[in-house]
């Protein structure tokens, strides 16, 4: 090559990161996806790549591939959950910190609904803003009705009423999802479970049923009463809930298919039970963590894993890092009705596929509440049998 | 008062370093932007999540803090991945270079030719 360059190659001690947004939009094979993120291995300690894909259009075929993306070799996955609402909080505060009156214009209160109301949707902070803004406008509006002169208005308070009428404008217009059955629109988990493949959905029925159990203080393969005492919070999230071990977990699963009876549905290999598990990590709808030390994000082990968790094409990423416990929880934010929702458990329409997970959801229910009425009577443990027969009927 | 607010809340994700929230993301993102002297680093990050989520305002965020050469392409302006390596090849400026070849050469390979004589030139 010439000294006179194009100025690229000028680079070609400088560091490069190419960052490929909107990546959806023409990852339309796994392959192509391959390829892309082959490229760096060309140059490797001169570029880099970050692709960034939105996940919530699950009618794009980049969701399919997801399951597999952390397998390719150099990859590493980050999956970004929604907001929760102290978070969308903290970003309206950053953002309205300059104006210093704010809080006498947009009081708590009236924050404080936003953020939950959208956090419980989408947790998108667009639409916050957008909501917000229309809000505003409400205030305004109002304010202007009634005092007719507009120079020496006072300065309109923003009140949760504004809020929600802001945000009844707001989602018939832009949610796709949204189903006339269901109060709000459906959140991004319901969705995402709705369109898992089917292994994949029993795996996250294994494992909401496995909190459940641990929940009630139940050991998962017995009906034998769990020996640690549980912080267990009886609202259904799973955060206080202790972690499952995948091999444990594995047993469970395979158990709970059995009682399906044997011509319903298989149960898959330990392995391949791993692979489901490090795809559900990775959109975010599970949690893993070592025994030594919590790892929030999918793929990111420490340095010294790193090497083989990278390299290898063909086995799966939890494969690799659990040699010793892996504990599985339900991921923060995820709640134990919306996979519910997602599965299909609980609403008349459903497809034929949907019906047999219902009826290994009602099968064990049945079974988590004999276990739980025949253990000593505490008052956690028999508010959760209740609360799950309760489900079981409507 | 409320003029300023609604100006305030345009969702802009524009390149400066103030962003609230997303810490740890930003840390994952920080620490693989700055591995390339690392040879068992990982060379692709990818990032997922639903629409809103700040992704793409915090990769904004790390990178212009930073002193490394970025180039962004945003994929919803292209049609099929064709394009795309396309794209690299204008961004990478090989086109101008071998204007007679680019019948031979397809829009991949040229960009991984490219790329390698990256590692070796000098």
């Amino acid at each position: 090559m010439s000294v006179s360059e194009p100025p690229f190659s000028a680079y070609s001690h400088f560091h490069s990161i190419l960052v490929l947004d909107e990546l959806d939009h023409i990852a339309n094979s796994f392959q192509s996806l391959v390829s892309l993120f082959s490229l760096p291995h060309f140059a490797s300690s001169s570029v880099r790549i970050i692709g960034i894909a939105n996940t919530h259009t699950l009618t794009s075929s980049l969701s399919q591939f997801s399951n597999s993306i952390h397998t390719v070799s150099g990859v590493k996955t980050l999956h970004f959950v929604p907001y929760t609402p102290v978070q969308l909080l903290e970003i309206l505060r950053a953002r309205l910190g300059t104006i210093g009156e704010e809080k006498k214009f947009m009081p708590t209160a009236t924050l404080t609904l936003l953020t939950k109301k959208i956090a419980a949707m989408t947790g998108d902070v667009r639409a916050l803003f957008e909501v917000l803004r229309g809000a505003i406008d409400l205030a305004v509006a109002s304010e202007v009705d009634t005092h007719m002169d507009l120079m020496n208005m006072p300065p309109p308070v923003v009140m949760p009423s504004h809020i929600l009428a802001a945000l009844k404008a707001y989602t018939p217009a832009s949610s796709t999802a949204a189903r006339s059955s269901s109060v709000t629109s459906n959140s991004e988990v319901v969705v995402k479970i709705r369109n898992l493949g089917l292994q994949s959905q029993l795996v996250m029925l294994a494992v909401l049923l496995a909190s459940k159990r641990l929940e009630a203080g139940l050991s998962l393969n017995s009906s034998s009463v769990l020996k640690r005492s549980l912080s267990a919070s009886v609202g259904g999230s799973s955060a206080g809930v202790p972690g499952m071990d995948v091999g444990t977990l594995h047993a469970y699963y395979g158990s709970v298919l059995s009682r399906a009876g044997s011509d319903v549905f298989q149960p898959v290999s330990r392995s391949e039970f791993g692979d489901l598990m490090g795809m559900l990590e990775t959109v975010g709808l599970v949690a893993l963590s070592s025994a030594s030390s919590p790892l929030a994000f999918a793929g990111s082990p420490t340095k010294g894993g790193r090497r083989t968790f990278g390299r290898s094409v063909s086995c799966g990423g939890l494969g690799n890092k659990a040699k010793g416990a892996q504990e599985i929880k339900i991921a923060e934010g995820v709640r134990a009705e919306e996979v519910q929702r997602g599965l299909g458990i609980g609403n008349m329409d459903e497809d034929v596929r949907a019906g047999e997970i219902r009826a290994i959801w009602e099968r064990e229910g049945k079974r988590l509440g004999r276990d739980a009425k025949g253990r000593a009577v505490t008052k956690v443990g028999y508010e959760r049998g209740g609360e799950f027969e309760d489900a079981m009927e409507d | 008062m409320h003029a300023r607010a609604r100006a305030l809340l345009r969702a802009t994700c524009n390149g400066t370093s103030q962003m609230a929230g997303r810490d740890q993301e930003r840390a994952a993102v920080e620490e693989f932007a700055s591995s390339f002297d690392d040879a068992d680093a990982y060379t692709t990050l990818y990032i997922s999540g639903s629409p809103g989520t700040g992704k793409t305002a915090l990769v904004n965020s790390v990178l212009c803090g930073l002193d490394v050469n970025v180039i962004s392409i945003n994929c919803m302006t292209l049609n099929n991945i064709d394009a795309l390596w396309e794209r690299l090849l204008d961004e990478l400026d090989l086109r101008k270079r071998n204007k007679t070849r680019s019948k031979k050469i397809g829009g991949k390979a040229a960009v991984e030719k490219l790329l390698s004589t990256l590692e070796t030139n000098v």
